[in-house]
């Protein structure tokens, strides 16, 4: 390859011996004589000492040579596939501990429920033992009404989930990433108005997404997230009321949560569905503690029961 | 032969065996990946001219590793190494290209 001159300007004398290309002789060498100049000296001397040019490839200084870049290439690959950062790994042990975590409190919500079960039948046997009918109906209602129980029944069924092509929780969590469409996406103000309107259209008990609501329940946002009884929760939102569903699907329509509703579908594009449904089973709340206990005045020998209070957020 | 087997015996190695690479060496290990593969087609240009010679080879290999290596580590504490780590590369990309181009020669006639 012999370089050519784009310039027009007449060829000026230059000293004889004086290469066209001189200023680019990096660049020429570069592309002319890649190969090692090495191994044409080397060539040269064994053949002056009557050897042939060629060493030949089997030589073990080849085979270990060979071994050795074969394993760097393997090192390079595996370990430039995964961007293993000390964040990334970090990161990792973090997703790690959270799952694991997550799956130890699913596991003792699981024993909680079993352990209250078994407290509300001892208590159910030992109220009947001491003829307290009164006091064991009184408790059912209260533990009903307080989320204590999971309850069974007829109900409506809302269904908020994020507008087509809003951010969602995005999986890394950086807003950088996301597209900009924040509007369509469900915030946990959205929620309350939404559950604030179904206790007030007369159900009887509410669930989001499997998290029971007591008195005691928030509905939060933290981060990107919204929390429910301090659980994340991801969209869609299922938000299961008992109650009978005719009159609470009137009632929700006529109110303040029914309007804001259709307010969420018609001007962000949040897909809103309202379906009754015959059968919903909602889990007890997990998260109840007794607060305040007293003792029955009619009959002083009676075990203090809790009473949780039971008065809709 | 030998060499092909050598090749094939160590990738097997490195990825069964899975040598953690350290943490401070991990900035230098594509340039290393890089300049090693400048040494093998190097090698396989000198074999088909008829010219290999083993210690050459080797030598050949580990300098370019090396001295790639060690101007990676340069730029790093002058503040450029990215920069320079653009210059090996395009050095080495450059004459692993006119080496391949002149196996290609070799092989094809072309």
């Amino acid at each position: 390859m012999s370089p050519v001159s784009h310039r027009d300007s007449p060829p000026s004398p230059r000293p004889p011996g004086r290469r066209l290309d001189e200023s680019m002789t990096l660049l020429t060498s570069m592309m002319e004589r890649p190969l090692d100049p090495g191994y044409a000296a080397a060539a040269e001397e064994r053949q002056r000492a009557g050897l042939p040019t060629s060493t030949g490839l089997r030589t073990p200084t080849v085979a270990v040579a060979a071994l050795v870049i074969g394993l760097l290439l393997a090192m390079g690959a595996v370990a430039l596939r995964a961007p293993s950062t000390s964040a990334a790994r970090a990161k990792e042990d973090l997703v790690k501990q959270v799952e694991s975590r997550r799956a130890a409190v699913d596991k003792q919500a699981v024993q909680l429920r079993t352990t209250r079960a078994q407290v509300d039948e001892l208590q159910a046997r030992a109220l009947s033992q001491q003829g307290e009918a009164p006091l064991q109906t009184r408790l059912q209602t209260l533990n009903l009404a307080s989320g204590a129980d999971a309850v069974t029944g007829k109900g409506l069924k809302v269904v908020l989930d994020n507008a087509e092509g809003a951010r969602g929780t995005s999986a890394d969590g950086n807003p950088r990433t996301t597209p900009e469409n924040t509007e369509g996406v469900v915030l946990s103000k959205d929620l309350q108005v939404v559950v604030n309107g179904l206790w007030e259209a007369g159900a009887e008990a509410i669930s989001v997404n499997g998290q029971r609501l007591t008195s005691r329940s928030a509905i939060r946002f933290a981060g990107e997230a919204i929390l429910v009884n301090y659980r994340p929760l991801a969209p869609p939102y299922t938000i299961s009321a008992i109650g009978d569903p005719a009159s609470l699907q009137v009632e929700f329509a006529d109110n303040d949560g029914g309007a804001y509703a259709r307010a969420l579908k018609d001007n962000y594009g949040i897909r809103v569905s309202i379906d009754a449904a015959d059968t919903l089973t909602l889990p007890a709340a997990t998260s109840l503690t007794v607060r305040d206990a007293t003792v029955p005045t009619a009959s002083p020998t009676a075990s203090p029961t809790a009473s949780p209070s039971e008065s809709p957020p | 032969m030998i060499p092909l087997l050598g090749l094939v015996g160590g990738v097997l190695i490195g990825l069964l065996w899975g040598p953690d690479v350290p943490l401070g060496l991990q900035p230098y290990l594509p340039i290393a990946v890089i300049a090693a593969l400048d040494a093998v087609f190097g090698a396989v240009r000198a074999v088909l001219d008829g010219i290999f010679n083993d210690k050459v080879f080797v030598v050949s290999f580990l300098a370019n590793v090396v001295v790639a290596a060690f101007i990676v580590f340069l730029g790093d504490q002058l503040g450029v190494g990215s920069q320079l780590s653009t210059g090996v590369v395009v050095v080495l990309g450059v004459r692993i290209f006119s080496n391949v181009a002149s196996i290609r020669r070799h092989l094809f006639k072309a």
